[in-house]
């Protein structure tokens, strides 16, 4: 039973079958979407795969093993081999007629079957030795350890890793609050969709991740473009501060290029726009709120965006406000102070020296940029008109003043301990294709023929 | 029975005598010797094109459709003739390379050669090695399949007719689907092996071209070796381009893999190249059938360069917009 068992777990007819059923469900997944790829059955036929091929790899290295030990068995002699004596001859070597193991001999001396063809017609025939590399027999198994390690990765990715996507004004502080505990009687993980950390845009974790502690306090200081030529931005970057309390423990520059790394996590680059900041009066000059919008933007036309739009309430008014942004016109200045001196020499910011101290007091300067404002109770609009920076709105017994705008940065915080796993398994499986396809066998060129 | 030659038998300057083999295989070397010339000084022409692109954009030619096209067109002359150096017989892929580098080239033409920056995210070497063994991967299976097809062409054509009772050769088969490669050596119709009846005209109007182009092709075991190297040659390629693009797609967006609509086609077509590989290997799939499995793959390939773009929306938009 035991014996059957193994025997169907390590065959290659089930390896086939699950191979083409991943495939057809990669189709079905292509065409239905990616939620195809988080169900039962997918889950299922790639744990089937998993077991198939732990079994099959093992086979694999103990065949490979008895054929490293039996290498310096004594050579096969050619034998049986004609050829012919015209040098126009063409010969082939008939893949087909791979003999195989031979019994008492080395296994890493296979015997083709090599058809010397004259003329069109057969001239000479006979069994040819291919002699290998002995490493050649681990490249197989070390590829199917590599597809393994990688499945592992694949699962710890799945079951353990977070993903987190929040976005911070200039100035402003962000905390990764801990984990809300779910259920009365303790905690339980999260379900795939639960938004648990405040401040997050999204959030997700892996089922199998539990609840887990702050991890990072991120405070941003300011944002800059980086422009080419026609002044088009070629990237946005983030200078920011990781902090523990009020205290700076790390600070540096993210941009598109690649991540920074902190407390284990990885921050990505995620997207940029504006905020611009009101006052809310009323007509006696009492202030009622103050407020910053933060934008969306449209980045299909690339990275300098097409519009920057934006809607909500007025806090502490029963009015509804909807916003377009134009930025002040491409400025030529240099980069204000940034801790990395040779990036800030190539940085251009849009805004000149607009932004004095993100978060505190604004140098106004020669802005240029406006917001288009729209101001609405219901189905009433009462107002309707484009501000400057420092200009006023009048409406109802209120005054809107447009004070300043930062600008905002999106952030995804990522941890994948998954990553390292799939990285062995890209190099191992790599190695093993490279032993495979790449030792050269002495024979194995067909149009070698040997001669005499 | 001792064959006659046809010209001792043909009329000089008759229609026969024109389509007898000989003349067609003098007339069909000639072709090929200017049509692989042609494909050189286009290959030269192309490199200067795509070095002066390169200069001009101030990154290698993969961004956009534009340059994506034109330099997968390049990279498939590339490897047509590096295969046609190390072996003139092989002259016969400018069938499949030719055109498909004439369609990549329009295609490139049709679309829009405006100068795009770069984004931060393709500033990466891991873009560089995920882009060049994508091409290469491309190339070797368009070739792949292209031999392959040739292969089942000419075993076509190889099958005894009716009325043909073709030359048995001794050979020991030791899979059906090859038996028809007996015949691949058989002579051309009318070169005297042929007893049909009706005699040796009859046989080459019959088939005009045929033997010429047949006996210039490699041996049916040849091509179907060829078509397994190439295939073979092509996975590993693939295989890297996919790694380097996960690794790519960790270091730009956090995320080794996404199931983007790219990547599930690419992953598809992975697979069913593995499975080629697995069938061939371990069941010994050969001839037509590892052929036409070749053909069917390079469907999903392609439907993953060139249909994706088409049907879904990815993250790989600004390669292929």
């Amino acid at each position: 039973m035991g014996r059957k068992a193994w025997r169907f777990l390590t065959s290659v007819r089930l390896a086939l079958v699950l191979i083409t059923l991943l495939t057809v469900t990669g189709v079905l997944g292509a065409i239905a979407g990616r939620r195809v790829f988080s169900t039962w059955p997918f889950l299922l036929l790639v744990v089937s795969l998993g077991l198939n091929l732990t079994a099959c790899t093992l086979l694999q290295y103990v065949r490979a093993w008895r054929r490293w030990r039996s290498r310096a068995m004594e050579k096969l002699p050619e034998k049986g081999f004609t050829s012919p004596s015209d040098p126009g001859a063409q010969d082939a070597i008939l893949p087909v007629a791979i003999a195989g193991e031979v019994p008492g001999r080395s296994s890493l001396q296979v015997i083709r079957r090599r058809i010397i063809v004259q003329g069109g017609a057969v001239a000479g025939e006979g069994p040819v030795r291919i002699s290998r590399s002995p490493l050649w027999l681990f490249g197989s198994p070390l590829f199917h350890t590599g597809l393994l390690v990688i499945l592992v990765g694949g699962f710890i990715t799945a079951g353990w890793s977070s993903y987190g996507a929040f976005g911070v004004i200039e100035g402003d502080v962000f905390v990764d609050r801990p984990a809300v505990t779910f259920g009365p009687g303790g905690s339980r993980a999260p379900l795939a969709g639960d938004s648990p950390i405040d401040g997050y845009v999204t959030y997700h974790q892996g089922r199998l991740a539990g609840a887990r502690g702050s991890r990072f306090t991120l405070r941003l200081n300011r944002v800059d473009f980086q422009r080419g030529v026609g002044g088009k931005v070629e990237d946005y970057l983030a200078d920011i501060s990781f902090l523990e309390g009020k205290r700076e423990v790390k600070r540096t520059v993210l941009s598109g290029v690649g991540p920074v790394n902190f407390a284990g996590l990885d921050f990505y680059q995620k997207t940029y726009g504006y905020a611009p900041a009101f006052i809310l009066r009323r007509s006696d000059g009492r202030e009622v709120s103050r407020f910053l919008l933060a934008l969306e933007s449209d980045f299909s036309g690339g990275l300098s965006p097409g519009w920057h739009y934006g809607q909500g309430n007025l806090p502490g008014a029963p009015y509804q406000v909807r916003v377009n942004f134009f930025p002040a016109p491409v400025g030529s200045g240099g980069s204000r102070g940034s801790p990395d001196d040779a990036r800030a020499a190539t940085v251009a910011t849009a805004r000149g020296d607009l932004l004095g101290s993100a978060g505190g007091t604004m140098r106004m300067g020669e802005s240029g940029a406006r917001v288009h404002l729209e101001v609405q109770r219901g189905q009433e609009r009462v107002y309707d008109g484009e501000l400057a920076v420092g200009q006023k709105a009048g409406f109802a017994g209120y005054s809107l003043e447009f004070h300043h705008y930062r600008l905002w940065y999106g952030f995804t915080a990522k941890y994948d301990p998954g990553v390292p796993w799939v990285y062995s398994g890209f190099l191992l499986g790599l190695t093993g294709l490279i032993l495979v396809f790449t030792l050269p066998d002495s024979h194995s060129r067909p149009n070698k023929t040997k001669k005499g | 029975m001792p064959a006659a030659k046809p010209d001792q038998v043909l009329p000089a300057g008759s229609e026969a005598q024109q389509l007898s083999p000989p003349a067609l295989a003098a007339k069909l070397e000639r072709h090929l010797i200017r049509a692989t010339f042609l494909a050189w000084a286009g290959f030269a022409v192309h490199t200067v094109q795509l070095a002066l692109r390169w200069m001009d954009a101030g990154h290698g030619p993969y961004y956009r459709r534009y340059e994506v096209y034109s330099s997968d067109a390049w990279v498939a002359l590339l490897i047509f003739l590096f295969l046609v150096t190390e072996n003139r017989r092989l002259r016969f892929l400018g069938v499949v390379v030719l055109p498909a580098t004439f369609l990549l080239l329009g295609g490139a033409i049709m679309s829009s050669p405006e100068i795009r920056t770069l984004p931060p995210s393709f500033r990466t070497f891991w873009l560089v090695i995920h882009i060049l063994f994508a091409k290469l991967a491309y190339g070797a299976n368009l070739l792949g399949a292209g031999v392959s097809g040739f292969y089942l062409w000419k075993e076509r054509r190889s099958r005894p007719l009716p009325d043909d009772v073709g030359l048995q050769f001794p050979l020991r088969q030791e899979s059906p689907s090859l038996t028809a490669d007996q015949g691949s050596h058989r002579e051309a119709p009318g070169s005297g092996h042929s007893q049909g009846n009706g005699g040796p005209a009859r046989d080459w109007k019959r088939s005009a071209g045929d033997p010429a182009v047949m006996n210039g092709l490699p041996a049916l075991v040849r091509l179907d070796d060829l078509a397994y190297s190439l295939t073979t040659f092509g996975f590993i390629n693939l295989t890297v381009m996919i790694v380097a693009g996960s690794i790519w797609a960790r270091t730009a967006w956090g995320s080794y893999w996404s199931w983007d609509a790219v990547e599930t086609w690419s992953l598809v077509s992975w697979l069913v190249y593995g499975l080629y590989l697995h069938l061939r290997r371990t069941y010994g799939w050969r001839g037509s059938k590892a052929a036409w499995f070749a053909l069917a793959a390079l469907g999903f390939l392609l439907f993953a360069l060139f249909g994706v773009g088409v049907f879904y929306r990815t993250n790989h938009a600004p390669y292929l917009g």
